[in-house]
């Protein structure tokens, strides 16, 4: 064999022991801090945050990507979230007289005196309107911007201390401000943002296996491992509250949630500021999964593209790099972009090795089963660490049910679930 | 190569054996949990028949002897979902059933663990238990003791216990644990103290007002907000000029809720003039809720020349206040400031809506 194509193969392969080693670390990690918050079971005592003077006021944003009438649902949703003081603040982009009008007989709008003149550069706002229905709505009616820009605008037309928001595509509990709140009243100026998990509603199908256990690892690693380390990005479709002055203070929505986030753990570690963006473990929102792998891969390079949106902005904002502390973009860009290459690059390589005949087939079948183990073993250990960490047991024949989805998903799925992550994260990041 | 992938290969084996063992012990806790469940399904419908006979009157516990000797944990489960369904002397027999099927000094054992799970466990079954008088007197000072407990669970559990008992010393232990926990705790001990807020403001709240601890002061503010009735809190003028920005933004909150004085009146509208905008802010909703019409020019000056938001909230004061301060709106509407004019259109607007006008 060649000398380059030997260094190559001896590259990747430390590349996947590497990550396997990392990965199955963070997921450890994961599990004694999930053990520790389920040991210190947080109570929640909603009727007090709901009848409390003390409790902060929340304005839930709502941008939809157009301003067709298909969002009124969602708008009255969001209407009727369990909270005592908050509002909702729609923003429509380049909202056509007829989409307007249909807003307006929805929800009772007529225009308000009210100025959107907030600290952060949007464009330009044509109206604001409110209801005159017993419902705290703003609705604002902006040109269209680039991305984030509808969320900015929503910013400034907030008049509440505390920002929430919720993906259109979830559904969420009534009670979820309730719940997204006790961390901020629990440690009161310390906390800039809170985001919750969020479940997937899957079939009992190997797919369905296969959605829980990329649910699953993103969950225990980086959701609750990374919140452990406070560099956690909340997953897309997530429930999340932020400090409207934390995020006026890092600068806007800087194109979407997830970048967001980065700018406000960046500002906050510059700053030296004590603070802390905890993670709620429980889901307070869920996607419904059709069940069938177009779905399932939808949501892989949904993910993808939300990890990479965060990292094309990150050397712009002010912590840079290390915005999530030394190793959490890093540790993101590997898992996320270097280990699907790595791993895809291996499979050719073993098979363009065969077929030149540089290697015999007990060695090309070994590095291949050793590659497919690597990503068994992670998928594998995600679920039986999230054994060990709850105090209630799942039933077993789901237990098997995810570990026989482990093993299976080497078996084309996580090359497919690879090709997917690339191709989606130089999309979103070139 | 060859190398690389062996080793690869060799962590590999050792992860997926442990991986196996691990699988192992899961499969069979989920087994045992899966049993436990079924168990306790099976029992239930047969303890709770048991209480509901004895708490309606019969002499005998035989049955429910039983099931102590086989789930104890069940029994002391079904007794407490009892709890809510009880009053008087059926109360009294259940919480009695805890001394005569021996559930008591388990529980007393319990609490003495440094599993916190097991502790949380048995002070809430002793909370429970702690509504009878014989089986106060055993639990005797535990309850007070568990006032200082590491957890936060076992704390509000007992804290809650002690206020159902609506003694003054044990109330007062209560305000002062609530005073040292975080916001969260203290709103959920505040709904639990509500029924006492007089009481406590006539005998324990002076103390703290007087006491000069900012914190405590902040604190004890904080709950007599969140109890949102009318209170007699002496000394809160002076709390409204108190050298601290905290103490006086927590006084000017409360300011609506006690009975209206001159010098209330008289700190509202210093605190219009203050240079802190906060205290502005919270001094205009104070005059609002007061209809403070003294204050009027004041907020109306605020509207015409601060910043947003405070212009807003004097704006919105303005608007509370018909139907001289809607008089002052319409005026302020046709502003040379657009900010201004903008403000007081739309809190007018929102005020007369409000009214159905």
């Amino acid at each position: 064999m060649p000398p380059a194509v030997t260094f190559a193969f001896d590259v990747l392969i430390a590349l996947l022991a590497v990550h396997l080693v990392g990965c199955l670390y963070v997921l450890l990690r994961g599990c004694l801090i999930l053990r520790v918050w389920r040991r210190e079971a947080p109570f929640v005592e909603r009727a007090a945050i709901l009848k409390s003077p003390l409790t902060p006021g929340v304005s839930v944003l709502l941008a939809p990507p157009d301003a067709s009438s298909a969002w009124h649902a969602f708008a009255r949703r969001l209407l009727g979230l369990e909270f005592a003081d908050s509002e909702v603040v729609v923003v429509l982009e380049d909202a056509t007289p007829d989409e307007l009008q249909s807003w307006a007989r929805e929800f009772r709008l007529f225009p308000s005196l009210e100025t959107v003149a907030g600290p952060l550069a949007t464009g330009a706002v044509r109206g604001v309107y409110e209801s005159s229905a017993a419902i705290r709505l703003v609705v604002v009616d902006k040109d269209p911007g680039p991305p984030g820009d509808a969320l900015n605008a929503a910013v400034n037309a907030a008049s509440l201390p505390v920002l929430a928001c919720f993906d259109p595509e979830t559904e969420f509990q009534q009670d979820a401000l309730l719940r997204l709140v006790w961390p901020m009243l629990d440690s009161r100026g310390e906390i800039t943002a809170v985001a919750s998990a969020v479940a997937c509603g899957t079939s009992e199908s190997l797919l369905g296996g296969f959605t829980e256990i990329e649910f699953l690892r993103s969950w225990l690693g980086r959701s609750i491992a990374f919140a452990g380390w406070n560099a956690m990005i909340p997953e897309p479709g997530c429930a999340m509250l932020v400090e409207r002055q934390a995020v006026i203070d890092a600068g806007g929505c800087w194109g979407g949630l997830a970048p967001m986030f980065v700018a406000l753990h960046g500002r906050a570690r510059a700053a030296g500021r004590k603070y802390r963006i905890p993670f709620i473990p429980d889901p307070l929102t869920s996607l419904e999964l059709r069940g069938d792998l177009s779905s399932l891969l939808r949501q892989v390079v949904r993910r993808q593209a939300w990890i990479a949106q965060a990292m094309r902005r990150a050397p712009s904002l002010t912590g840079g790099w290390s915005s999530l502390g030394r190793w959490g973009l890093s540790a993101l860009l590997f898992t996320r972009l270097l280990r699907p290459l790595a791993e895809t690059a291996l499979y050719l390589l073993v098979i363009a090795a065969l077929l030149f005949g540089w290697i015999g087939w007990g060695l090309a079948l070994t590095a291949l089963l050793v590659t497919m183990a690597s990503g068994t073993i992670i998928s594998a250990s995600a679920v039986v660490l999230r054994e060990v960490a709850e105090y209630t047991p799942a039933p077993p024949g789901r237990l098997i049910r995810l570990l026989v989805a482990s093993l299976a998903e080497g078996f084309g799925y996580r090359q497919l679930r690879d090709l997917k992550m690339i191709a989606a994260f130089f999309s979103e990041a070139l | 190569m060859i190398h690389f992938v062996a080793y690869l290969a060799v962590i590999e084996a050792l992860l997926a054996v442990w991986l196996a063992a691990t699988c192992l012990v899961t499969l069979a806790r989920s087994s045992w949990w899966q049993k436990r469940l079924t168990r306790s399904a099976e029992f239930g419908p047969s303890i709770r028949a048991a209480i509901a006979d004895y708490v309606g009157g019969a002499p005998d516990f035989m049955v429910l002897e039983e099931c102590v000797r086989a789930s104890p944990h069940d029994v002391a489960e079904e007794l407490l979902a009892f709890r809510q369904a009880v009053t008087g002397t059926a109360l009294d027999r259940l919480c009695g059933l805890t001394i005569e099927l021996t559930l008591l000094q388990r529980w007393l054992e319990e609490a003495e663990s440094r599993d916190i799970v097991a502790r949380r466990n048995a002070f809430r079954r002793l909370a429970f238990a702690c509504a009878y008088e014989p089986c106060r007197r055993q639990v005797g000072e535990r309850l007070v003791r568990a006032l200082g407990d590491a957890d936060r669970e076992v704390r509000l559990t007992v804290a809650a216990a002690m206020v159902r008992t609506a003694r003054l010393a044990d109330l007062e232990r209560v305000f002062h644990l609530a005073l040292s926990e975080t916001l969260l705790v203290r709103m959920s001990l505040g709904e639990t103290l509500r029924p006492h807020a007089y009481l406590l403001c006539e005998r324990v709240v002076p103390e703290v007002l007087r006491s000069g601890d900012t914190p405590r002061i902040v604190a004890t503010l904080e709950l007599l907000r969140a109890w949102e009735r009318a209170l007699p809190i002496k000394g809160l003028p002076a709390l409204m000029g108190h050298g601290e920005t905290e103490i006086r933004l927590g006084a000017f909150a409360l300011a609506p809720l006690v009975a209206p004085s001159p010098e209330i009146e008289n700190e509202v509208l210093a605190g219009l003039g203050d240079p802190d905008v906060r205290i502005v802010a919270a001094a205009a909703r104070a005059a609002a809720r007061l209809r403070l019409d003294r204050a009027m020019p004041v907020l109306a000056r605020c509207a015409r020349t601060a910043t947003p938001p405070l212009l807003q909230t004097a704006a919105a004061a303005l608007a509370d206040m018909p139907p001289a301060g809607w008089t002052t709106l319409q005026e302020l509407r046709s502003n040379p400031n657009p900010a201004t004019a903008a403000a007081a259109g739309a809190a007018l607007e929102r005020a007369r809506r409000k009214a159905g006008l």
